[in-house]
C-alpha cells in the first residue's frame, strides 16, 4: 500500500472520501468513480473508492537475506588470543507495483482511456553484498586483584548494491499484470532513473519504487569502511572501573581530505556496595553503584558520493521534427571537504539495588554536544543548486537529558508474583551555533508552504507559521471599514504612525477579513500579518516520554501489559489541508459542524467559516490552528498465557506447552484527530518532524499461539 | 622456527599486511555518472553538454510552458482565482502579493541560474577539447551565449539587479564571493556581449527543419534588438536614442533576414499549428516537444482546456483550465481575428469562464493524455 496524497494511497482518501459513497453495492461487489464523477458538477475531490484502490494495486515485496560467517582464534600466548572473524550478508529483494485499468484516473472512470494510459507495472529487483573482516587481539591477565583487559584490532567492511527498475505501461487488460504484458509502443517500457530536481522532462520516468534499504530507481553503488580500535579494561576488587578506548575510522562516504575521524572514550565505574566501609548502608544486600563516562562518537550517515561532482544522467533535448538527442548536464556542486559530523557525550549515573535487589533503581544524566553537522546547507541558485551537503564547522547542537527507571517485583510468592517497572525520559535539544549558516525554513508537508524552522537558540525543526489569537466577529466589522480608509493596498502598508482599530489583515490574501476569520498575531504591529510575522508556533518534541508494564502470574496462568505514552508534543496534520477546508470537496472532520457560520451561530470559536473561495485563514498560511496535540498513552501490547502443568506435560511426552493470546497497539488515549499522533511523513528528516499526511496507521495485531518445547 | 611459532608470526603478518593497504580502498566513485572534471574530452562531449542547455529551456519552472505564471498570469490578461486548492501561493503573483517565502517564486530563481549554470559549463568545458573543424567550437559557444543571454534578460527584467555568473563556480567558497547583485547596466552589459558574439558567429542566419529549435543568427539579431529597446525604456534616459538606434539596427537584420514577405501572408493559425511548426517561417526561436511522447511532449494546451472542452486537447480536462481575466476579453477590438482562435468561453458548472485556446493539438497522436506538439517560446 502506497502512503501520501489520495491519489497515491487509499489512507488519505478514505479520510476524505465522502461517507454518502458506497464501498460496495449490495452484492458486495465495489462500487468505483461514485465521488469522482460527480468532480465536474460539485467540485469533489477525484478520489476513487480507498477500499477498491487498496484492493486491486498489488503490491508485493519479497526478500531474502543469507548470512555466512567464519571465525579462527588462536591463542599466542598465555591469556593473548587472536582471533579472525569473516562475514557476508546478501540481501536480495523483488519489488512489484500493479495499478490496474479498473480504477478511476482523475474522475475517468475504469476502463477510460484515461485509465488504461494510467495502468502501470513496476519491477525492481535489488542484490546487496555485505563483506566483513574483523581481526581483532585480546589479552587478559589478572594479578591479585587487580584484573586487566585489553583489545586491538581492525575491522574491513564492504558493501555493495545493485538495484534494477523498471516501469511498463500501455496494459490493455489486468489478466497479466507483469511488466511483460506492456503495450508496443517504445515508451510504454521504461528504466527508473533516481529522481534529479530540474531535469526539465516531466517526471512520468520517475516511478515511487523504492527498495527497503531506501534506494529509488536504478544504479549501483559501493562503499567501504575501514576502522582501527582498542580498549583497555582495568578492574581492581569489583570495587573500581576504568576503561579507555580509542577508535579511528575511515569511510569511502566522505571527502579525499576528511576521510577519518578519531573517537576517544572514557568511563570509570565505583560499585559503592562493594566497599568495606558500605557495611549495608541502604539494607541487607542492597547495592550502589556509580557510574560516568565521556564518549566522542562519529555520525557518517549520508548517502554515498557527496564528495564528487558528476554528470547526471543523460537526458534529453528536441529538434527538428521531434527528433529527441541526448543531453548532458553536471550535477550539483560537492563539498571536497566532508567529513564526520562527532558528538561529545558526558553520561553520568546511579544504580540502586534494594532489598534484595527486588526494587531495582536505575537513574541516568547526559549532556552531548554535536559538532561538524552533516547538514544541507542551504546555497545560493547561482551555484546552480540550492543545498549542498556539508559539515557545518563550528556548528553545536545540544542534547540533554535524564531517564530514571524503575523495576520491582511487588509480590513474590510461590502462586502469585507481580512485577511492574516503570520509566520517564526528558529530552532537551537546543541549536547552540548554526556554525554560520542561516535560519533553516523548511516545507514539510504537502504543497511546499514552510512549516519548519531550525535557528539558534531553538530546537532542532520547530513549527513555524502565524499564531492565532482569536477570530473576527461582527463587532470588528466597523473598525475594519476604519482601517480600510487609511490601508495602501499598493504598498500594503498603514501610514507611519497609524493606530489600528480592528484586527490586523493577512497579505496573502487579497478577500478582505470577515467575521469569522481567523486573526493572526501581528507580531511587529505593523497593522499587516506577512512573513515578518510567523514565529515558532509549537514544537514537535514531547517535554517528556514514559512507559510502564505490569506482569503477574498466578499459579499456571500469567498476564501482562506495556504501555508508552509521550506527553506535550504537537502534531501537524497535513490532512487538514482537506478535512478543514470547508470547500464541500471531501469529507470534513465533525468539528466543522461548530464552525462560525453566523454570530447567532458562531460555533466553538476556534473553527473559521466556511468558504469556496480562499480566505485568509487557509491552511497554506500555516497558523496554529493546525496543531493538534500530540500526547498519548497507548497500550502496546497485552498478553494472556497458560503454561500446562508438568502431571499433563509428562503423560503426552512434551517437556513445556505454553498457550498464549496477545494483542499488539490494544488501544490508544489521544485529542489527536488522526490516525496515530506518533507520525512522521517525513520519515525521519530531521529537519520537519511531526508531519501527519496520509501515513499508515498502526495496525492492531492478534495473535493466538502456542509454543511447544521437546 | 618451530610449526606453532610460524603459523604465530603468519597471522601477524596478515594482520600487518591487510592493515596497509587502506588509502585505495577507502576511494570509491559513482559506477553510475563520470566526474563533471573528467567529462569534457571530445567534441562530441561539448555537442551532449550543450543539449543539456537546451534541455534545460524545457524547465516549467524555468521560460517554458508552464512559466505563464511569472509572466502572463503577472499580467491583467491570465490569471486565477483564489480557491483553495490554489490558495495561497501561485495566487499571489497576479494579486501582486508576493511573499518572500513563495516557494514558487524560490523555484523560477533558482530554474533560471540552473540554465545559467549549465551555460557556463559548456563554456569552460568547450576549450578544453580539440575540434575537427575550428567553427565548431565558435558555433557552440554562441550557442550556449545565447541562452545565457535569454536568461539574464529574464532576471534583469524581473529582477533589476541580480547576481553575474559567467564561469563555473565549483566550491562554496567560490559561490559566496559571487553572491551579491550586480548593477542592472552591468547585467546587460553581459548580454549585449554574449548576443554579440553570436551575430558575429558563423551561425546560420536560419536553421534548416531538421534543427529547429537551436539558435540562429536571427534569433540572435531578434533578441539584442528587444535587449537594447529594453534598455532604452529602463535604463540611463541619457542613452535612450542611443539605445533606439541599436534596437533598430538589430531588429532590421532579423527582419531582412526573413524567408517570407509580408507578416499578414502568415495566418494568424498557422503560427500555433503543430503540424507546420517546422515550416512556419515566422518562428525566430522555439523549444521543441515531441507529439505523442509521454516525455517530450508539450501539454500546455490539454493544461489550459477548460472542463467540457475539447477545443485544445482530445484529453477529459477538469477545472477552469488556462484562465483568460476579463480585462483581457475586454481588450479585443471587434473583429480581431485573434480573439476567437485565442480565447473561448466554457459554460462548464464548474467553469462559466474564459479559458486560453491559441495553444491546439487535438491530433490523435497526442491523444487522450494530451500529449502534444505545441511551439513553445
Amino acid at each position: 500500500m502506497q502512503e501520501g496524497r489520495f491519489n497515491q494511497g487509499p489512507i488519505l482518501g478514505a479520510l476524505i472520501y465522502a461517507p454518502i459513497f458506497r464501498a460496495r453495492d449490495e452484492n458486495g461487489n465495489l462500487v468505483k468513480n461514485e465521488m469522482a464523477a460527480q468532480q465536474p458538477v460539485y467540485g469533489y475531490q477525484t478520489i476513487e473508492n480507498p477500499v477498491a484502490v487498496a484492493e486491486e494495486t498489488n503490491i508485493t515485496r519479497k526478500g531474502l537475506r543469507g548470512t555466512f560467517n567464519g571465525t579462527a582464534s588462536y591463542e599466542i600466548i598465555p591469556g593473548l588470543v587472536a582471533k579472525a572473524n569473516l562475514g557476508l550478508q546478501t540481501y536480495n529483494e523483488k519489488y512489484e507495483y500493479y495499478l490496474p485499468t479498473s480504477l478511476s484516473s482523475g474522475n475517468n472512470p475504469p476502463y477510460s482511456p484515461q485509465a488504461i494510459a494510467a495502468a502501470t507495472a513496476s519491477a525492481l529487483t535489488l542484490s546487496t553484498q555485505n563483506l566483513l573482516a574483523e581481526f581483532t587481539a585480546t589479552y587478559a591477565k589478572q594479578f591479585g586483584k587487580h584484573r586487566l583487559n585489553g583489545l586491538v584490532g581492525y575491522t574491513v567492511q564492504k558493501t555493495n548494491l545493485d538495484q534494477i527498475s523498471v516501469s511498463a505501461q500501455g496494459f490493455q487488460t489486468n489478466a497479466v499484470q507483469e511488466i511483460t504484458a506492456k503495450g508496443a509502443d517504445p515508451t510504454n517500457f521504461f528504466l527508473n532513473l533516481p529522481s534529479t530536481a530540474g531535469s526539465g522532462v516531466p517526471n512520468t520516468t520517475t516511478s515511487l519504487a523504492t527498495s527497503s534499504i531506501g534506494f529509488t530507481g536504478t544504479g549501483k553503488q559501493e562503499e567501504t569502511l575501514l576502522s582501527y580500535l582498542a580498549r583497555a579494561e582495568y578492574n581492581y576488587d569489583d570495587r573500581y572501573y576504568l576503561t579507555a578506548a580509542f577508535r579511528t575510522d575511515g569511510s569511502s562516504r566522505f571527502g579525499p581530505l576528511n576521510r577519518w575521524g578519531n573517537f576517544p572514550s572514557l568511563s570509570a565505574g565505583w560499585t559503592i556496595s562493594n566497599e568495606p566501609f558500605y557495611a549495608d548502608w541502604l539494607g541487607a544486600a542492597s547495592t550502589l553503584k556509580l557510574r560516568g563516562s565521556w564518549g566522542l562518537t562519529g555520525n557518517y550517515n549520508v548517502g554515498n558520493y557527496n564528495y564528487l561532482q558528476t554528470m547526471n544522467s543523460p537526458t534529453g533535448a528536441v529538434f527538428g521534427s521531434g527528433t529527441i538527442q541526448t543531453a548532458f548536464y553536471s550535477g550539483p556542486i560537492k563539498d571536497q571537504k566532508l567529513g564526520w559530523e562527532s558528538t561529545s557525550q558526558y553520561n553520568l549515573g546511579l544504580d540502586v539495588g534494594l532489598f534484595n535487589n527486588r526494587l531495582l533503581l536505575i537513574a541516568n544524566a547526559y549532556l552531548s554536544d554535536s559538532y561538524n553537522l552533516l547538514f544541507n546547507q542551504p546555497i545560493s541558485a547561482i551555484s546552480g543548486t540550492t543545498s549542498i551537503l556539508t559539515n557545518l564547522r563550528n556548528s553545536k547542537i545540544r542534547n540533554k537529558g535524564i531517564e530514571f527507571q524503575i523495576d520491582g517485583r511487588a509480590v513474590s510468592t510461590q502462586d502469585f508474583k507481580l512485577n511492574l517497572s516503570g520509566n520517564i525520559s526528558l529530552n532537551r535539544n537546543k541549536v547552540l551555533n548554526m556554525g554560520g549558516a542561516n535560519t533553516i525554513l523548511v516545507a514539510g508537508a504537502e504543497r511546499s508552504y514552510i512549516t519548519h524552522i531550525t535557528q539558534e537558540g531553538q530546537p532542532v525543526g520547530m513549527f513555524y507559521g502565524f499564531k492565532v489569537i482569536g477570530m473576527v466577529r461582527q463587532k470588528d466589522v466597523d473598525n475594519l471599514a476604519a482601517d480600510n480608509a487609511v490601508y495602501n493596498a499598493a504598498t500594503q502598508s498603514f501610514p507611519t504612525g497609524y493606530v489600528l482599530k480592528g484586527p490586523a489583515r493577512s497579505t496573502a490574501s487579497t478577500n478582505p477579513l470577515r467575521p469569522g476569520d481567523l486573526i493572526f498575531q501581528d507580531v511587529n504591529g505593523d497593522g499587516v500579518v506577512n512573513d515578518a510575522d510567523k514565529q515558532v508556533i509549537g514544537s514537535p518534541y514531547p517535554k517528556f516520554t514514559y512507559g510502564f508494564s505490569v506482569n503477574a502470574s498466578y499459579k499456571a496462568f500469567d498476564a501482562n501489559a506495556s504501555f508508552n505514552g509521550v506527553y506535550g508534543s504537537q502534531v501537524l496534520d497535513g490532512q487538514d489541508y482537506y478535512l478543514f477546508n470547508m470547500e464541500g470537496s471531501g469529507n470534513q472532520y465533525s468539528v466543522v459542524a461548530d464552525r462560525y457560520r453566523s454570530e447567532d451561530q458562531p460555533g466553538n470559536g476556534q473553527v473559521f467559516r466556511a468558504s469556496r473561495g480562499g480566505t485568509q485563514s487557509n491552511s497554506t498560511r500555516l497558523s496554529t490552528f493546525y496543531l493538534q496535540n500530540g500526547s498519548y498513552l497507548r497500550c502496546t501490547n497485552i498478553t494472556l498465557g497458560y503454561n500446562l502443568p508438568a502431571s499433563v506435560l509428562t503423560k503426552v511426552r512434551v517437556s513445556g506447552l505454553r498457550l498464549y493470546a496477545n494483542v499488539n497497539n490494544a488501544f490508544t488515549f489521544t485529542k489527536y484527530k488522526g490516525y496515530n499522533p506518533e507520525v512522521d511523513y517525513n520519515n525521519g528528516a530531521n529537519l520537519a518532524p511531526g508531519v501527519d499526511y496520509g501515513k499508515y496507521p498502526l495496525a492492531r495485531g492478534y495473535n493466538i499461539g502456542a509454543r511447544i518445547t521437546f | 622456527m618451530t610449526y606453532t611459532s610460524s603459523i604465530r608470526y603468519l597471522f601477524l603478518l596478515t594482520l600487518l599486511t591487510l592493515g596497509s593497504c587502506s588509502q585505495d580502498f577507502l576511494v570509491e566513485t559513482n559506477p553510475n555518472a563520470i566526474a563533471t572534471a573528467e567529462y569534457y574530452t571530445t567534441e562530441n562531449d561539448v555537442l551532449l553538454a550543450l543539449n543539456g542547455v537546451y534541455n534545460a529551456l524545457r524547465d516549467n519552472n524555468g521560460i517554458a510552458e508552464g512559466s505563464g505564471l511569472f509572466s502572463e498570469e503577472r499580467s491583467d490578461n491570465t490569471g486565477r482565482n483564489d480557491n483553495q486548492s490554489n490558495a495561497g501561493e501561485p495566487f499571489q503573483f497576479n494579486a501582486f502579493a508576493l511573499l518572500p517565502s513563495n516557494s514558487y517564486l524560490q523555484t523560477h530563481w533558482t530554474s533560471l541560474y540552473q540554465t545559467i549554470t549549465r551555460a557556463n559549463y559548456v563554456l569552460a568545458g568547450s576549450e578544453n577539447v580539440t575540434y575537427a573543424k575550428s567553427d565548431t567550437k565558435a558555433q557552440y559557444q554562441a550557442e550556449a551565449k545565447f541562452i545565457r543571454a535569454l536568461i539574464y534578460f529574464q532576471l534583469v527584467r524581473k529582477w533589476g539587479d541580480v547576481p553575474l555568473v559567467t564561469k563555473p563556480l565549483t566550491t562554496t567558497d567560490e559561490v559566496m564571493a559571487n553572491t551579491f547583485r550586480e548593477k542592472k547596466e552591468k547585467v546587460y552589459a553581459q548580454i549585449v556581449a554574449d548576443l554579440t558574439d553570436v551575430i558575429n558567429s558563423t551561425l546560420p542566419d536560419s536553421r534548416s527543419a531538421a534543427d529547429k529549435g537551436r539558435v540562429s543568427k536571427v534569433a540572435g539579431n531578434a533578441l539584442l534588438g528587444q535587449v537594447y529597446l529594453t534598455m532604452a525604456t529602463t535604463l540611463d534616459q541619457a542613452n535612450r536614442a542611443a539605445n533606439l538606434a541599436q534596437a533598430k539596427t538589430f531588429l532590421t537584420n532579423a527582419y531582412s533576414k526573413r524567408t517570407f514577405g509580408l507578416l499578414k501572408e502568415i495566418p494568424y493559425a498557422d503560427v500555433f499549428d503543430v503540424s507546420k511548426k517546422t515550416t512556419n517561417p515566422e518562428a525566430i526561436f522555439q523549444i521543441v516537444y515531441k507529439q505523442g511522447d509521454i516525455n517530450y511532449s508539450s501539454s500546455i494546451a490539454a493544461n489550459n482546456q477548460a472542463q467540457g472542452e475539447t477545443i485544445n486537447s482530445l484529453k477529459t480536462t477538469t477545472g477552469v483550465g488556462g484562465n483568460v481575466t476579463p480585462d483581457l476579453v475586454k481588450d479585443y477590438e471587434d473583429g480581431d481575428l485573434r480573439k476567437d482562435f485565442s480565447i473561448k468561453y466554457a459554460n462548464a458548472s464548474v467553469v462559466k469562464d474564459y479559458f486560453i485556446t491559441k495553444f491546439r493539438d487535438v491530433s490523435s497522436t497526442a491523444g487522450t493524455s494530451g500529449y502534444g506538439a505545441t511551439i513553445g517560446c
